[in-house]
């Protein structure tokens, strides 16, 4: 209890006349033995149980989440690499990498090609991620509205949102 | 008090506590073991209801999964039970709105929506009693007894001089103590 950690009076003392510290420690402890005698009800097994697969789900979701920022991390990588080599160096040069990578890489289609391309990779990740947390975990299968809301989940990080 | 599960060595604790927060499952069920009870009782005291404990409950752990990373060490307890009073304190913020917003529109209705601590027919004498006692120091009470927290860790917990703790608490338990003579008598 509480009044293990501490000594009550020497407390007390520093607040309170001798005689009156005494009588708080008193009053304090003997309203702690109250407590005691009336002990609150204990959650419910059931309670317990649905608290840890609440707690398993969000630890799921946290997993996914860090997958999906790696994922999205190297993505970005690689894009702004791309950029970067695309905007360096003398006309000439933009010229021939511009033919060689990507010949309209300005185009609107050409960009949505790349963006779906880099979607489907997260989507890829996303399910062999959940592949090896049931595979790890023994958890239960999802049903697939649970899996479509950790997608969506997933898939609204702020990274996305830019 | 029961403390089913409760964990006496500190390395143990520093062991689990490390393990949930590399995301070990395993670690977070033992954790909820050990604090479920204590944190059950704390919350069923200041609501009086185990419907709304129960949601407390669940909410605090969850909670819990996403704060640990946050926890860098020194009494456990003590930031456990901070996490708890804070939802403790939404819910109380969370009613008082629901009602206000009640009141505004029938008096009828808001007469029928829950009170904060229900004498329900689950409540033993101590609950009844608590639930006379005001807000403030009900939840020094049954911080300090279920969080088994020393009056200094209260006091850092709720920002105010040590003196003023010990003078709420004391307060409150002598009060406390009256109020179940008086239901006696």
């Amino acid at each position: 209890m509480a009044d293990m950690k501490e000594k009550l009076e020497d407390m007390l003392n520093g607040f309170l006349a001798a005689d009156q510290a005494r009588q708080a420690a008193e009053d304090i402890r003997s309203g702690d033995r109250l407590m005691r005698q009336y002990p609150a009800p204990l959650p419910s097994a059931d309670l317990l149980r649905d608290i840890n697969s609440k707690v398993s789900r969000t630890l799921r979701i946290r997993r996914l989440k860090r997958v999906v920022r790696s994922v999205a991390a190297v993505a970005a990588v690689f894009v702004l690499g791309g950029m970067l080599l695309f905007f360096s160096g003398d006309e000439g040069d933009r010229t021939v990498r511009h033919v060689a990578v990507a010949p309209d890489w300005w185009d609107d289609s050409a960009v949505e090609t790349l963006t779906a391309e880099v979607d489907d990779v997260v989507r890829t990740m996303i399910s062999i991620s959940i592949d090896d947390t049931f595979v790890d975990d023994h958890i239960p299968d999802f049903d697939e509205a649970e899996l479509e809301e950790l997608e969506a989940i997933a898939m609204s990080d702020d990274f996305w949102k830019g | 008090m029961s403390t089913t599960g409760k964990i006496d060595n500190p390395e143990k604790l520093n062991e689990i506590i490390a393990g949930c927060q590399n995301g070990d499952n395993r670690a977070f069920t033992q954790l909820i073991d050990a604090y479920s009870t204590r944190c059950y009782g704390y919350f069923y005291r200041l609501t009086g209801n185990t419907g709304v404990s129960d949601d407390l409950l669940s909410r605090l752990f969850v909670r819990l999964v996403e704060k640990i990373g946050s926890f860098k060490g020194g009494s456990f307890e003590k930031w456990l039970f901070t996490i708890a009073s804070n939802i403790f304190n939404d819910y109380l913020r969370h009613e008082y709105r629901q009602r206000k917003l009640l009141e505004a529109h029938a008096e009828q209705l808001a007469e029928e929506t829950p009170r904060r601590r229900s004498d329900d027919e689950m409540a033993d004498r101590l609950q009844q009693q608590i639930a006379k006692l005001d807000d403030d120091t009900a939840e020094l009470i049954t911080l300090r007894f279920y969080g088994e927290l020393s009056f200094k860790e209260l006091s850092e917990l709720r920002g105010e001089p040590i003196g003023t703790t010990l003078s709420k608490v004391h307060r409150g338990l002598r009060k406390l103590r009256e109020l179940m003579g008086a239901q006696d008598g």
